[in-house]
């Protein structure tokens, strides 16, 4: 009798004290407004799930890209949750690396999420994570001085009408250039833009056989226009530039015309921010000729729960909160709509106040609902992806590629001799990782 | 203030004082009897050996990434104080043996053996008669160690998440691609340096000394 009530009192501290003690999810994010915002909020969560807390890991985006990935690889466990992009997710998804994000609750409504969005998700239509924010590229301008100029950008443009508005807006002596494009070498910089370029310019990356194709005329027309435009109506010294330099540049209004990432466009109309808040225009990536294509430029951060936590279920409540229709609300809440996650779900671009708030809503669904990642080049390819390709490989090759292309921006090498280095390396490389497979 | 609200400073201060002061402190007592052995009782390899220890610094640190965070995770050192304690004393080791080694061959081995005619064991030959005279070099390493510690940003972003990340894990996280936030990093970045700025202000007249040992015979 006595043994039994020992007994008894030992299952009922040990159950007291797993009732009693959280369970701490580590989750790894990127810092940039939206994610902070979201871990300034997660109050709201901890109240629903008063079991669990929340440690946070913020870095930035390559670094937590290198810490993620040497964690995932490893299955050392240490995160629950992960921020990675729709690059990363189709690539881990095939490794076995993530956990499906299949069984969330009723209300979270799957099927709300912009197609092309969760299709760059998943594989076999099972998603593997949930996006949070997603944005494509446009054309940002300034309508002053397309009006001061005489001319006028389609909401749908082609090249012809981008270059002679460039050429139109520039005012040198002023200090205003017709237009800002990234240079900066990187695969998520410069090759980030000159990826969707190729891509309305009829390019690819790799044909059929996963050889290179640098060595082609649709190539030789991509980086001859881009190193034209910015040469003749560029900003000096465009070879430095990436997003955060031509965000600077367009809110002093030194730009008269910027192509980028639609995100942006919340911060080159916040009068708080941007000297030329009011006079912004947007308009759709331009093509070339008829070609048909704009670009498909698309990116989305995501969580994505690891194969290696142990908290799968808790982490499966977390992705579903902050990637939810409730949670878009308690954005506009307390911060307003303009504030709300933009690119993840239809019924958001539905919203009457958010469509009132933010000007750009329109031309960013649009932007985001031309993409198709199954296809991003109108020729026939072997891979899938966007401004990206999705393998493994592409992060090394596409920053030596846009190191190149930088270093012809700059004076260095011409046009010629960096599409025949790329085209040297991208063979070596691929050689080396045993394409074609 | 924002950075303050958003980001828990005191936490990752705290880490990186534990981090820099424990890797330097063992770190140190491994060194001092390193270097006394090779500049009074030197071996025909000694050379090698510091040639040796010195090229351990040669290879790029992301090249034993992977096989270290294996071994980290493996005796669950990962995200760990003591992990990056050790981490951090075996990649300044060289640099310490080395310091310390250039110092103790300055002082004349006559002195060490007075003491040993006068009685002196092993112990108190180095605790009572060498690290005295070898202050100044024993100081200028222990705060060079500190600083090289306090700063490392590689292994202490790698090997920690967020239970024993350091201020440069702090500084990090206000590092964006996308947005501007320069202000915010740079109140981060002030707030990072602050602590071993001051300290190397005070300690400045004896890292010189330190340093400029020897310099001039």
């Amino acid at each position: 009798m006595r043994l039994h009530t020992i007994l008894l009192g030992a299952c009922s501290v040990v159950a007291f004290t797993g009732a009693a003690s959280a369970e701490t999810l580590t989750i790894a994010t990127v810092n940039n407004g939206d994610m902070i915002r979201m871990q300034k909020l997660t109050d709201d969560f901890t109240a629903q799930h008063p079991d669990i807390d929340l440690e946070w890991v913020t870095l930035e985006e390559n670094v937590l890209r290198q810490r993620v990935t040497t964690d995932i690889a490893t299955n050392s466990g240490q995160y629950d949750v992960l921020t990675i992009g729709n690059y990363e997710v189709p690539i881990w998804a095939k490794q076995n690396w993530l956990l499906a994000i299949d069984d969330l609750p009723a209300d979270y409504d799957a099927a709300d999420l912009l197609p092309a969005i969760a299709g760059g998700l998943s594989v076999d239509d099972t998603l593997y994570a949930a996006p949070f924010y997603g944005e494509s590229a446009m054309v940002m301008y300034r309508t002053d001085l397309a009006e001061k100029a005489g001319v006028s950008i389609p909401s749908k443009p082609k090249w012809v009408d981008i270059k002679k508005a460039a050429a139109a807006m520039t005012d040198k002596d002023n200090g205003i250039y017709g237009i800002c494009l990234r240079g900066k070498a990187g695969w998520g910089e410069n090759m980030a833009f000159l990826g969707a370029m190729s891509n309305s310019y009829g390019a690819r990356w790799f044909d059929m056989d996963w050889k290179p194709q640098f060595d082609t005329p649709e190539w030789k027309a991509t980086l001859t226009d881009y190193l034209e435009l910015m040469n003749n109506y560029g900003p000096p010294g465009a070879s430095s530039n990436g997003f955060n330099e031509n965000l600077a540049l367009f809110q002093q209004g030194k730009c008269g015309m910027w192509i980028d990432a639609t995100v942006a466009a919340s911060f080159v109309t916040d009068p708080d921010e941007s000297k030329v808040a009011d006079n912004v225009g947007f308009a759709l990536f331009p093509e070339k000729g008829d070609i048909g294509n704009r670009g498909n430029w698309l990116w989305s951060w995501n969580l994505a729960i690891p194969a290696s936590t142990q908290k799968a279920d808790a982490a499966k409540a977390f992705v579903a909160w902050a990637t939810s229709k409730q949670y878009t609300d308690l954005v506009a809440k307390q911060d307003g709509w303009r504030a709300a996650p933009p690119g993840t779900r239809t019924s958001l671009y539905k919203n009457a106040d958010y469509e009132k708030a933010a000007p750009f809503a329109e031309m960013t669904l649009e932007s985001i609902n031309a993409v198709d990642t199954k296809k991003p080049s109108v020729q026939e390819i072997p891979y899938t992806g966007a401004q990206f390709v999705s393998i493994p490989e592409f992060q090394g090759i596409g920053t030596a590629v846009g190191q190149q292309f930088s270093s012809a921006l700059a004076g260095n090498v011409s046009a010629d001799q960096a599409l025949s280095n790329a085209q040297q390396l991208t063979s070596r490389e691929m050689m080396k990782a045993g394409y074609p497979k | 203030m924002e950075v303050q609200a958003r980001s828990n400073y005191f936490h990752h201060f705290w880490n990186s004082v534990a981090i820099s002061l424990g890797s330097t402190v063992i770190g140190l007592l491994i060194a001092v009897p390193a270097a006394w052995a090779m500049a009074f009782s030197p071996t025909k390899r000694t050379k090698d050996i510091l040639l040796w220890m010195l090229s351990t610094k040669m290879l790029p640190a992301v090249g034993v990434l992977v096989p270290i965070y294996i071994i980290f995770r493996d005796l669950g050192l990962l995200d760990t104080r003591i992990g990056l304690i050790i981490i951090m004393m075996l990649i300044n080791l060289p640099i310490m043996v080395w310091m310390l080694y250039t110092y103790f061959k300055e002082i004349p081995g006559e002195i060490l053996e007075a003491a040993r005619m006068d009685g002196a064991t092993l112990g108190k030959e180095l605790v009572y008669v060498l690290t005295p005279m070898a202050i100044p070099g024993i100081a200028s390493t222990l705060l060079l160690n500190i600083i090289l510690a306090w700063n490392e940003a590689f292994w202490t972003l790698n090997l920690t998440a967020s239970k024993a990340a350091p201020l440069t894990a702090f500084i990090a996280s206000y590092s964006s691609p996308e947005g501007l936030f320069y202000a915010k990093l740079s109140a981060a970045s002030t707030m990072a340096i602050a602590p071993i700025v001051i300290l190397g202000w005070f300690s400045q007249k004896q890292l010189v000394r330190g340093l400029t040992f020897g310099a001039v015979k």
